[in-house]
């Protein structure tokens, strides 16, 4: 039975209620407005062709491409399956990948963005295609330990892309003092996973899973949502990872309270505006950490965009978007960082290598003076 | 029909027709429709962006004689917006602007596509409130709640979706745009407007419309009193009605469409319930009122609940809508008929009856109050049995209340799934003269056809 077939529940459920609450904070739907585009739209398009009432033709791969998996719509959704299973985001994300799966699978001509990305990424270890080693450019920095509790995955974005982000966790971590394990990493197959090329995706698991449990930490730490949220849900599903999982801002936390590194801070006078990486937030209900970390650097001021939390502004960034519709991603950022001008932000911060690039993608918002930051770089700039 | 006439109205990306894009725009919310097998394959898909737009697709669609539906949220639950073989649909999601809010006069003008819920975040921003929430809040639009003649929970002060539109501009055939200009009451000719309000786009498309905006309430106050009967609620109720004790926000619920709720909070289980809303910027003017509405409720036995249950209540109010078919598989249904106050308790008692008869089950009876109407809940497995007890079912539970003196439907429109009962309604006469208005509207009988005027 294909992974798609496991949904039939879940599909049959909104096929017979079409009630489009999920369209209506949908940053695909926000943007194009017909109906195959919105999830709602997307599920009865699923659910013909499993009937088979629609070919899977070249043209609904395409649609497909069309969904950032950022579980606004899960969020939104009337049927709330989140009341029927506990991890509500999943759901729907999970159709939409599974899904994917299904077309890539009846279609070998679908799909190119992914499969190149797939492709990259099983040759190299990162979906960049990028040959030369992930740390060789913060090594001045880089200082892991043989013996340490935590291990960090970095993870490929901040490596390869936000390297900013890398350098400010291996410094923060110094200057803090804190002994870490790094590892050979293999990209941690979100991308690979999301975009359906699970076969795939579950090797990358496997290779990671070996190493994870050769390196014999107690906690997992990595900086990056996309990452934590596939170790912490997928690896155990899939490859029985069995290690606790932080995110960074789980962790920091908890080591600021327990070592009082607050009164390390100098300060920092901004008013910052805090965006909800999805893969954070609706993925893994991790909303206040960030903030509380970010609350209590002397000076910011941290104020709410209008669109926050539970209901955050998806920037696009997320599920293979980038890499297959770069125009639409633009009106994606544009909008985001519409919302951060208008409660009158300076800083627009993120805790996601990936949301960081996207939102500095392309330059989009020239005229804007919101500085664009990541948590890991502010804390950087912050800690003594 | 010349596809490439419509991209050149509306531009080459707002006309589809391809197969996958077609399929989504089979069906709305009318919850028989169980698969796109009991769809319509529509011709093309238009989408819109202005009146004039939408002017010279009714022209052309007028001189080829080529049906058109209007759909907008597509969440009626009467198969008011499914297609017709062949026709033009126009999605108004394109149609979504704020044209302009006038702060003096408390008027908004918006493009009928708007979401109810994206216009009420704005105005709310702006210090104001329109006030129309029904359960589709999220999802449906200013015009498809026009066109259905929809009512929400707030109805008692801001009334019913009709007592909002003060004015708008309506695309008719031949292709002409009609404009109700916006003014708060006028007595001059036929009123237009609410020739159009409820007319479910069979006369012709809404696209703009400016309504009466309220300023956003200072204080917003709820109550739920319980009852040990439903019976008793139900006599609070009319004693309220009565006296005309008019909370703000008045609901009567049998204790089912209570039950989820209230089981998170591991409270007493009663019969029945009544919320309350109470809004204003007057914390004693409200505490008097408050007080008058609890102290009826409280001599027909009610009891109050702790104040967040409320307050859980309202923020709940638009969630967990098929929670329960989720669980069990089954389809939920509502028949949202209007009977007169006296006939409340007799409707309750007969749909009962009824819902024993086919063995379905009762998911409970909510009585909106400002205007009065119910809505009665009931569920079915969706096999072929289920399915014909449901619909011998809905046909009963319809012709009681049109016995009881009532009407088919307060506010989900007649679409395709009520069109049997209108006659039963209104007599031969009264539908012979909506046919004789649709004609003369629409002698080619383009806009949105198939529907209750056939
Ligand atoms: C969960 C849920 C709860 C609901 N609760 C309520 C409730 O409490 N109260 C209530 O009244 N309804 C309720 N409804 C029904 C529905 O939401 C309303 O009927 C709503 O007003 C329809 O708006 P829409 O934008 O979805 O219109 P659509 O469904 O798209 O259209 C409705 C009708 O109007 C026509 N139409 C649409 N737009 C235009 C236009 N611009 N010009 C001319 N004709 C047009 C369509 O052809 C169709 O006949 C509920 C529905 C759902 C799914
Ligand atoms: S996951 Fe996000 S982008 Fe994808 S359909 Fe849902 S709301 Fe839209
Ligand atoms: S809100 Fe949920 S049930 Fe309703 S159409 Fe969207 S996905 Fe389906």
């Amino acid at each position: 039975m294909s992974r798609i077939e496991k949904y039939r529940f879940q599909i049959e459920t909104c096929d017979n209620c079409r009630c489009g609450f999920c369209r209506v904070d949908c940053p695909v739907w926000d943007i194009k407005r017909t109906e195959s585009f919105s999830p709602r739209g997307k599920m009865q398009i699923i659910r013909a062709v499993l009937d088979g009432d629609l070919p899977p033709e070249e043209k609904i791969a395409e649609i497909f491409t069309y969904c950032t998996t950022c579980g606004q719509c899960e969020a939104t959704c009337a049927s709330n399956y989140g009341l029927v299973h506990p991890r509500s985001y999943k759901e729907l994300v999970d159709v939409y990948v599974s899904f994917r799966e299904f077309l890539k699978d009846t279609n070998p001509e679908s799909f190119k963005h992914y499969r190149r990305i797939v492709e990259n990424t099983m040759k190299t270890g990162n979906p960049y295609g990028e040959s030369h080693n992930r740390f060789e450019r913060i090594s001045d920095v880089l200082n892991p330990s043989k013996d340490a509790d935590v291990l960090i995955f970095f993870g490929c974005t901040s490596t390869y892309r936000v390297e900013t982000i890398a350098r400010s966790v291996a410094s923060v971590f110094k200057k803090i003092d804190i002994p870490y394990k790094i590892m050979d990493e293999t990209c941690c197959s979100s991308p690979v996973f999301r975009t359906g090329f699970i076969d795939e995706a579950i090797q990358l698991m496997e290779r990671n899973r070996e190493m994870i449990e050769n390196a014999g930490c107690e906690e997992l730490v990595t900086t990056c949502p996309g990452c934590y949220s596939v170790f912490d849900e997928y690896y155990r599903e899939e490859v029985g990872l069995d290690i606790e999982v932080k995110h960074m801002s789980q962790f920091l936390l908890e080591k600021f309270e327990d070592e009082n590194l607050w009164s390390r801070m100098d300060g920092f006078k901004h008013v910052i505006t805090f965006h909800d990486p999805c893969h954070l937030g609706r993925a893994m209900g991790v909303y206040d950490e960030p903030r509380e970390i970010l609350m209590r650097i002397p000076g910011v001021k941290l104020e709410e965009m209008a669109r926050t939390r539970e209901n955050s502004r998806c920037c696009g960034g997320g599920g293979g978007f980038r890499a297959s519709h770069p125009e639409d991603v633009k009106e994606m950022v544009r909008k985001r960082l519409e919302d951060a001008e208008k409660i009158n932000a300076t800083i627009l911060a993120s805790w996601c290598p990936n949301c960081i690039l996207n939102l500095r993608f392309g330059e989009t918002y020239k005229p804007s003076r919101l500085e664009i930051l990541d948590a890991m770089e502010i804390l950087d700039r912050v800690i003594k | 029909m010349e596809i490439e006439v419509l991209r050149s109205i509306v531009g080459e990306e707002d006309v589809l027709t391809s197969e996958v894009d077609l399929i989504p725009y089979y069906r709305d919310h009318h919850r028989d429709l169980t698969s796109i097998k009991h769809g319509i394959r529509p011709g093309c898909i238009v989408l819109p962006e202005s009146t004039i737009e939408v002017r010279d697709i009714i022209r052309y669609a007028h001189e080829n004689r080529i049906p058109v539906v209007p759909r907008s949220g597509a969440t009626n639950f009467v198969g008011g917006a499914i297609p017709v073989k062949g026709c033009i649909v126009i999605d108004t999601s394109k149609m979504d602007k704020v044209l302009s809010i006038n702060r003096d006069a408390m008027t908004v003008t918006v493009q009928s596509g708007i979401l109810l819920s994206k216009l009420e975040k704005i105005l709310e921003n702006e210090g104001f409130i329109l006030g129309h929430d029904p359960g589709s809040f999220v999802s449906a639009t200013v015009g498809g709640s026009i066109s259905i003649d929809g009512s929400g929970i707030w109805r008692p002060i801001y009334g019913p979706m009709r007592d909002m539109v003060l004015g708008m501009k309506v695309v008719v055939p031949p292709g002409e745009v009609v404009t109700i200009r916006g003014v708060q009451k006028s007595a001059s000719g036929f009123n237009l407007k609410y020739l159009f309000t409820g007319s479910e786009g069979q006369l012709g498309i809404i696209t703009e419309v400016t309504l009466l905006i309220k300023p956003f309430p200072k204080y917003r106050i709820f109550k739920i009193v319980g009852f040990r009967l439903f019976k008793d609620a139900l006599e609070a109720t009319k004693e309220l009605h009565y006296r005309f004790l008019k909370p703000d926000l008045f609901l009567t619920l049998e204790y089912k469409r209570f039950e989820a709720f209230v089981k998170g909070f591991g409270l007493k289980k009663p019969g029945g319930v009544i919320v309350l809303g109470f809004v204003g910027d007057d914390m004693d003017l409200l505490k008097a009122r408050i007080k008058a509405v609890l102290d009826t409720c409280y001599r027909h036995g009610g009891f109050l609940y702790p104040d967040e249950v409320a307050e859980k209540w309202y923020q709940m109010r638009h969630s967990g809508y098929v929670i329960k078919e989720n669980i069990e598989g089954m389809l939920a249904t509502t028949e949202d008929v209007a009977v007169p106050l006296d006939r409340v308790e007799e409707m309750w008692k007969r749909f009962n009856r009824i819902i024993r008869k086919y063995s379905l089950e009762k998911f409970g009876i909510c009585v909106y109050n400002y205007p009065l109407s119910l809505s009665l809940g009931y569920m079915f497995p969706p096999d072929d049995e289920g399915i014909e007890n449901y619909l011998k079912a809905k046909r009963e539970i319809v012709m009681e209340a049109l016995k009881l003196g009532g009407s088919t439907t307060a506010s989900h429109g007649i679409g395709v799934r009520n069109k049997d009962f209108l006659e039963k309604e209104y007599g031969k006469s009264g539908v012979e003269l909506m046919k004789k208005i649709k004609k003369a509207v629409d002698p080619h009988n383009i806009m949105n056809p198939g529907k209750w005027l056939e």
